[in-house]
């Protein structure tokens, strides 16, 4: 997994939990990497996944919500860092259908070792737009996050029903799209 | 907060940065290696740009001097079929005058007939290769297009007659009497599509209609009732060497060339050319040309020159090496009234101007020696009112750009070969009175 979403995930739990959060958060998972991450290397997502069980052990706050919150964060900083992406779309569905055939191809390039989660669509139904997501490492609710906070920053309302399913190795979300 | 964990922190801080400078150093390098394979590239590309811009340059320079081979030859070989052509040609008009009886004199025109057609296949390829290398020019002179249209109609009358076939003009306006145009060029556009008419149409009518359609256009429409052609054949009727179906040629004849050098004609002059044509009921073509009017001078009348024309006792020299030309030329000249003085070289040429005083100097182009363009400078810069005299070439190269080489050398006119009686008189009435 890249390390930009560990170092947000840091800033984020260091600016809601303090500082000593991160600290108990590297001591008690003991990662291989040792929590030095930078933006541009590259680490085991069970990592992340540790630190966050742990977390939410700690806050009493249910990993699932926990990861949503994030994604809202990562969405944020996505805009921030990556903004020509969201210019070139002018709504959130426009930009969803993006990610697979653009965004990613593009991400690719700089990092050939980048191991990407899969974005398919069917936007067949006008009134309902359905995202299908499939990854191995079942981060559906960082997704879900980050298609909110993407529905925020084009300033739209949104409704969003899911239904998970595990398909051999594989985690698969469809994510259902209305307008409200 | 413990001294450890700060101790922890900072290590680990360290460690981030480390591992980040190493990737940046790995992606540097990366970069590096990434632009040297590109510049790297970049100069092979260049190199086979070059190269390949070097093969182009070549390949088109070759095809260059491929086609200048082609035309060159194709003017050459026009020039060597010219010359047994005049030879041919002189002496059946010698002959069609001494022959007495009938049937003879009908053997002596089917023997001229297919010499003409001959000469015409050689022109055609000519100014095809002409066309085709961008040499051919348009000459703009005052024309009186009827009388040109009457130049090209009066020969076809006869077979027109002899098939049955009704050929006539009509004119549903006021055209004007004088307008600038290539007569030349005019009339083998005329002639081409007149005689196609009359080739492929059995019996019934041939017209030819003239109008002025804009105050700068006039149009010249030429239908026919003949076998017509489908909208396949349309299509390729003015492509080169394309004739309706390869029947056609086996029972009409023809180079292919004709319509071909026909559009190319009608454009280079500034217009255009279309076809109607329905098969079994006849085929149209329309000519719209650019019309520029001149306005008639005070016209002087002559008699108009025949085969039959007698001028003024005058005396010619006729410069011509070759002997069997100087017999033709001969008779020509002497049937016309003429005195011929036969001088066979170049300088002999200069001698004869001053010794005999002749009234017209006929001079053959290509003679050993010295060459007839040669002898005119020279005659040109006698030191006397003979310099004067004036000289018609006479030469198998029938192009443009001879007859200006020849007119720079001083002559005044220019006969070609093979030559036609009424070409050589006409031009001949320049400088010599014809008798009434």
């Amino acid at each position: 997994m890249k390390g930009l979403v560990f170092t947000e995930f840091m800033e984020l739990v260091e600016s809601k939990f303090g500082e000593d959060m991160v600290d108990d958060l590297i001591d008690e998972t003991n990662p291989a990497s040792d929590g030095a991450y930078t933006a541009v290397g590259t680490y085991n997502h069970q990592e992340l996944i540790d630190m966050v069980v742990v977390l939410s052990e700690r806050v009493d706050v249910p990993v699932p919500d926990l990861v949503n919150v994030f994604g809202h964060h990562l969405a944020e900083v996505f805009a921030t860092k990556f903004k020509s992406f969201f210019d070139e779309s002018s709504s959130t569905i426009e930009f969803l259908k993006s990610i697979d055939n653009h965004i990613h191809v593009e991400v690719l390039k700089l990092y050939p070792d980048a191991e990407l989660p899969e974005f398919s669509f069917d936007d067949t139904n006008p009134d309902v737009f359905q995202l299908n997501y499939r990854s191995t490492r079942g981060f559906a609710d960082l997704a879900h996050g980050l298609i909110q906070g993407t529905a925020k920053y084009y300033g739209e309302d949104i409704t969003i029903n899911r239904v998970d399913s595990v398909n051999g190795d594989h985690h698969e979300t469809t994510f259902s799209i209305t307008h409200n | 907060m413990t001294e450890d964990r700060l101790q922890r922190r900072l290590q680990r801080a360290k460690r981030a940065r480390e591992e980040a400078e190493r990737l940046l150093e790995e992606k540097s390098r990366e970069l590096f290696l990434r632009n040297q394979e590109l510049e790297q590239l970049s100069k092979t590309l260049e190199q086979k740009v070059l190269e390949r811009t070097e093969d182009l340059k070549r390949a088109r320079d070759h095809a260059l001097k491929a086609t200048q081979a082609k035309s060159h030859f194709i003017a050459n070989m026009s020039h060597e079929i010219r010359t047994p052509l005049n030879g041919v040609l002189g002496i059946l008009e010698m002959l069609r005058d001494k022959c007495s009886e009938d049937e003879q004199q009908q053997l002596v025109n089917i023997a001229t007939r297919s010499g003409r057609h001959l000469l015409q296949v050689v022109n055609e390829i000519l100014d095809f290769s002409k066309i085709e290398a961008g040499e051919l020019s348009i000459h703009l002179e005052p024309v009186n297009i009827l009388k040109e249209l009457d130049t090209v109609m009066t020969p076809m009358q006869t077979v027109a007659e002899s098939k049955d076939i009704h050929l006539s003009i009509v004119l549903p306006g006021q055209f004007p009497k004088l307008v600038e145009l290539d007569s030349l060029r005019f009339r083998q556009i005329v002639n081409n599509i007149l005689s196609n008419a009359i080739k492929f149409t059995e019996t019934g009518t041939i017209s030819l209609l003239l109008e002025k359609i804009k105050h700068d256009q006039f149009l010249l429409r030429i239908s026919d009732t003949g076998i017509g052609m489908t909208v396949e054949q349309i299509d390729h009727v003015f492509s080169d060497f394309v004739q309706a179906d390869s029947s056609i040629s086996r029972k009409f004849g023809g180079t292919g060339l004709g319509l071909a050098i026909t559009q190319k004609l009608v454009i280079l002059m500034g217009g255009e050319i279309n076809v109607n044509s329905k098969p079994g009921v006849g085929s149209t073509f329309e000519i719209k040309l650019p019309l520029r009017e001149v306005k008639p001078k005070v016209a002087k009348r002559d008699a108009p020159i025949t085969r039959e024309t007698k001028f003024h006792p005058r005396t010619i020299l006729l410069v011509e090496d070759v002997e069997v030309n100087a017999m033709i030329s001969t008779y020509m000249l002497e049937k016309a009234g003429l005195k011929v003085i036969h001088c066979d070289n170049g300088p002999g040429s200069i001698k004869m101007v001053e010794e005999v005083n002749p009234d017209v100097v006929l001079m053959d182009i290509q003679m050993p020696e010295m060459d007839g363009l040669e002898a005119t400078r020279r005659i040109r810069d006698l030191d006397s009112d003979k310099a004067e005299v004036p000289i018609i070439a006479m030469t198998g190269h029938a192009t443009e750009e001879h007859r200006v080489i020849a007119l720079k050398a001083g002559m005044h006119d220019q006969v070609n070969k093979p030559i036609d009686v009424v070409d050589l008189y006409t031009k001949l009435s320049r400088f010599i009175p014809v008798a009434e």
